[in-house]
């Protein structure tokens, strides 16, 4: 069998899997989806009504097969608190979740690469150990907190930067693509784009902390380990200029063993966007799975983890198949 | 003629907090254009320790002091280094770790070369003998044998158009037919480039092979020095002496130690008897008061045939038989004493210090290691009973032996049926080799291996025997593999030794009946495997 083929068979188990455990709970947590949905001034012969039309009297294993076959059709359900189908409201919510996400990546790989490579080939010189003390600032700051600093400082008493949103109220612009960069850029106003970026920078800092010392350490511990290779002496000998033995011959190399956690990065990202997102009141998954959790709005919350684990999976074999285009040693089988 | 490279009093120093350390001390040597010199020495003599000092290749913190003077221009080690870094090229021991594996071999050719011309770059890989090097230029590194990789490492350093080559060790991790063809190559090299070879090597059949003049290092110091057949034919110094003794093909060690040597482990009067069960109860004599002495530095390898006695003999000697009678001593050491009651054993202190002195490699490797267990922790494991390294040191240890037994590091974070026959074999001598063992009993260690693999083993156990000098018990009922490794051949029967002679003796004139009839059983089936045992023609070894 085609290698591709079977990881894509083993994604999907992963996907049924975390499917039938978030169904599992969202029934055993004590709570009646009845009620929940009939609202909190329903009669009882309300709730009842809705008990038979969602289905919920039926016995657990049929609620459970029509669910798949819900999900299968792209039917997420129907959220309690709006009404709508949760299908739609992802994909309304999901790209200013996707943009943060993939920025706050880009930036951390910008940053936290360049950085781990001068930290290892200045090693346990001054510079490293200022690059190794961010590394681990970064790491460590809760970003909640991070998040309410630059808040205070930079948006409320120097006023550089909005406090929150996406966009300032009097911006208006087509969404078409649902990421504001290239909606911007696309309406041509050149202030639109530069309101929207000024609306990114807090967030994409604060989501790109941890990524980035994170980054900056596995690369700096692995270049350090290729930078001892007989290989990267042997290129050193041959008069090959520095910048090229650091940045081409040894990255490379370092690059393989940091990808698979780099990767991962991109997917906490995901994760971590629900903090951030209701920090600065981001309309983005997060916020949108926060407000469920609160309302007991169990089939959104459902749906919001497969959607995570959704974004795990795909990461993960698109991992695999970079590491295997970096490394020509690996076999995909 | 004026040399291409002098070298004057060089001396390295590291300076560990442990304390000093004199790498190379008062070393001088010259080199002239076109000439091969030939630097030999034991591990730790310092021998690459100067070359890469010269290079400038030594950590910032090693002293490094002397005067060097190329092509007429002298100066302090460190004012030179850049000058020989311009003239030389390094070749280094390990090819596959001189290629840089996620770059093709065309790539990493013409960073070095200067140049991305395909033909001139597969022109230089023409020069080395690698065959179809247009696709080479596309290829990576692993996708070619050591030999092959060696051999492009050698295209690189001569895209560096040096004047010197320095090769470390270039042949010592290669099998031995590709031994002499990168030996021919870089003659070839030589006289085509007019080069000169700075060539490290422990190995003094290939350094006679290579090179004009040598000098032999010890401790960091040159102790002779001359043109090679003058310092190998008539070596002037003991410690040359040694080295050209150690040799194998020349003068044979084992007349040496022959009748010198005190034993090491002897054993009289070994009885042991087995409680038979069931329906015939009575009492099985495997050994019969049996006498044997084994000398220190020697291969006695006991044959004989299935029944004979030959393991209980193994087992009893590394004291797992409790039934065990008579007399075993070990080093003037009584494991079993005749003078203590019967089927009593020895108090566990005084074997357990034998044991670490005395290891035992089973038949079936995948039987001698835990299932459950990964490789490195049962390469720990021994050490931590037995040893009192720490954790790192204990790790420096196993990285040690298990390059020293070509494994692969790899190996240690799996479990033993993630290994191949021969890996998982000398997996099992790793962990007794770790103990640092003056004596090892193998019970038929290689029957369970393939033939190729089986040469590969017994090669491996000559060569630890040689260098750590060890001494073997090795149990066998194959002649052949009997015959390439022993100084003296016991045979057994019935629980007692049968005849007892040096190995040559013994197959020229079998004087026990017993004897001459086992050898006639195997001389037919033995014909062919021989050959594949004696002339090390191990096809596994190439690749890695």
């Amino acid at each position: 069998m085609p290698y591709l083929l079977r990881r894509l068979i083993t994604s999907l188990l992963v996907v049924l899997g975390v499917i039938t455990i978030t169904f599992a709970v969202a029934r055993i947590v004590p709570s009646d989806p009845a009620s929940l949905y009939a609202g909190p001034r329903a009669r009882p012969a309300q709730v009842e009504q809705v008990r038979a039309d969602l289905n919920l009297d039926a016995p657990i294993t049929t609620q459970y097969t029509s669910y798949l076959g819900d999900l299968a059709q792209g039917d997420l359900g129907i959220s309690f608190a709006s009404k709508r189908p949760i299908f739609d409201d992802i994909v309304d919510l999901f790209p200013a979740t996707l943009e943060l996400a993939l920025l706050a990546t880009l930036v951390s790989m910008l940053l936290g690469i360049p950085l781990g490579v001068i930290a290892a080939s200045r090693r346990n010189r001054p510079r490293d150990g200022g690059l190794r003390l961010f590394a681990m600032a970064s790491v460590s700051v809760p970003v909640f907190w991070a998040a309410l600093l630059l808040q205070l400082f930079l948006a409320s008493r120097l006023g550089w930067l909005p406090l929150s949103g996406r966009t300032s109220p009097d911006v208006l612009f087509d969404e078409t693509t649902g990421f504001f960069l290239i909606d911007s850029a696309l309406s041509g106003s050149i202030g639109n784009v530069w309101d929207v970026v000024r609306h990114l920078i807090l967030p994409v800092t604060v989501m790109a902390a941890y990524p980035t010392g994170l980054t900056l350490r596995l690369i700096r511990g692995s270049m350090i380990d290729v930078l001892n290779e007989p290989y990267i002496e042997a290129a050193r000998l041959a008069g090959i200029a520095e910048r090229t033995v650091l940045y081409r011959l040894a990255l490379k190399n370092a690059l393989a063993p940091a990808l698979t956690i780099l990767g991962l990065t991109f997917a906490y990202s995901i994760s971590s966007a629900f903090l951030v997102e209701v920090v600065f009141n981001w309309p983005g998954i997060g916020s949108y799975l926060t407000n469920a959790i609160v309302r007991l709005d169990f089939p959104v919350i459902t749906a919001a983890a497969l959607v995570v684990t959704v974004v795990y999976v795909m990461v993960n074999l698109l991992l695999d198949l970079v590491h295997a285009k970096i490394d020509p040693r690996v076999v995909l089988s | 003629m004026t040399p291409i490279l002098e070298v004057e009093n060089l001396e390295v120093t590291f300076n560990p907090p442990t304390g000093e350390v004199h790498a190379v001390r008062q070393v001088s040597f010259e080199l002239q254009a076109g000439e091969i010199l030939g630097i030999v020495g034991e591990s730790g003599s310092g021998k690459s320790v100067s070359m890469r000092a010269l290079l400038g290749l030594t950590p910032t913190s090693a002293i490094v002091t002397g005067s060097v003077r190329v092509d007429g221009a002298i100066g302090s080690p460190a004012e030179s280094a850049d000058r020989v870094r311009k003239m030389a090229a390094l070749v280094y021991q390990n090819p596959g770790a001189a290629l840089n594996p996620v770059f093709t071999i065309g790539f990493q050719l013409g960073l070095a070369a200067g140049t991305t011309d395909r033909a001139a770059l597969s022109a230089l890989l023409e020069q080395v003998g690698l065959p179809e090097p247009e696709r080479a230029l596309d290829a990576y590194p692993h996708e070619y044998s050591g030999g092959m990789q060696q051999r492009a490492v050698i295209a690189l350093a001569l895209a560096q158009e040096p004047r010197l080559l320095v090769a470390d060790e270039p042949t010592t991790a290669l099998d031995v037919t590709t031994e002499a063809q990168i030996l021919d190559l870089l003659l070839r090299l030589r006289d085509e480039h007019d080069l000169s070879i700075a060539f490290i090597s422990h190995d003094l059949a290939v350094i006679r092979r290579i090179s004009d003049r040598v000098i032999v290092l010890k401790d960091g110091e040159v102790v002779e020095s001359g043109a090679t057949e003058d310092v190998l034919s008539n070596p002037q110094e003991p410690y040359t002496q040694m080295l050209v003794a150690a040799m194998p093909g020349a003068a044979s060690p084992r007349s040496i130690d022959e009748e010198a040597s005190a034993p090491l482990l002897e054993l009289s009067g070994v009885t042991v008897d087995f409680r038979r069960g069931g329906r015939e109860r009575g009492t099985n004599r495997v050994l019969d008061g049996l006498d044997l002495s084994v000398r220190r530095g020697e291969t006695l390898t006991l044959v004989g045939e299935s029944g004979s006695g030959k393991s209980t003999l193994a087992n009893a000697v590394a004291g797992l038989v409790p039934q065990t009678t008579g007399s075993i001593t070990f080093d003037g050491i009584a494991l079993v004493d005749p003078a203590v009651r019967k089927g009593r054993r020895k108090r566990s202190s005084t074997r357990r210090d034998v044991q670490q002195r005395l290891q035992m490699v089973f038949q079936n490797p995948l039987l001698a290691l835990s299932p459950r267990k990964s490789i490195s922790w049962q390469l720990h494991e021994p050490q931590r009973i037995h040893t009192a390294r720490d954790r790192t040191e204990r790790q420096r240890c196993i990285d040690e032996m298990i390059d020293r037994l070509e494994l692969d590091s790899t190996l240690l974070d799996r479990r033993p049926h993630e290994l191949s026959g021969g890996q998982a074999q000398r997996v099992v001598l790793a962990r007794a080799l770790l103990l640092d063992p003056e004596f090892i009993v193998f019970d038929e260690p290689t029957s369970a291996l393939d033939v190729s693999v089986q040469a590969a083993v017994l090669d491996l156990l000559a060569e630890l025997k040689r260098d750590l000098g060890l001494t073997y018990l090795f149990i066998t009922h194959d002649l052949a593999v009997a015959r390439h490794l022993a100084d003296r051949i016991a045979v057994i029967r019935k629980g007692v030794i049968a005849e007892l002679r040096p190995t040559e003796e013994l197959f020229a004139n079998p004087h026990d009946p017993y004897t001459a009839a086992l050898l006639a059983s195997n001389a037919a089936l033995s014909a062919t495997k021989v050959n594949s045992t004696a002339l090390n023609s191990t096809p596994s070894g190439a690749q890695k």
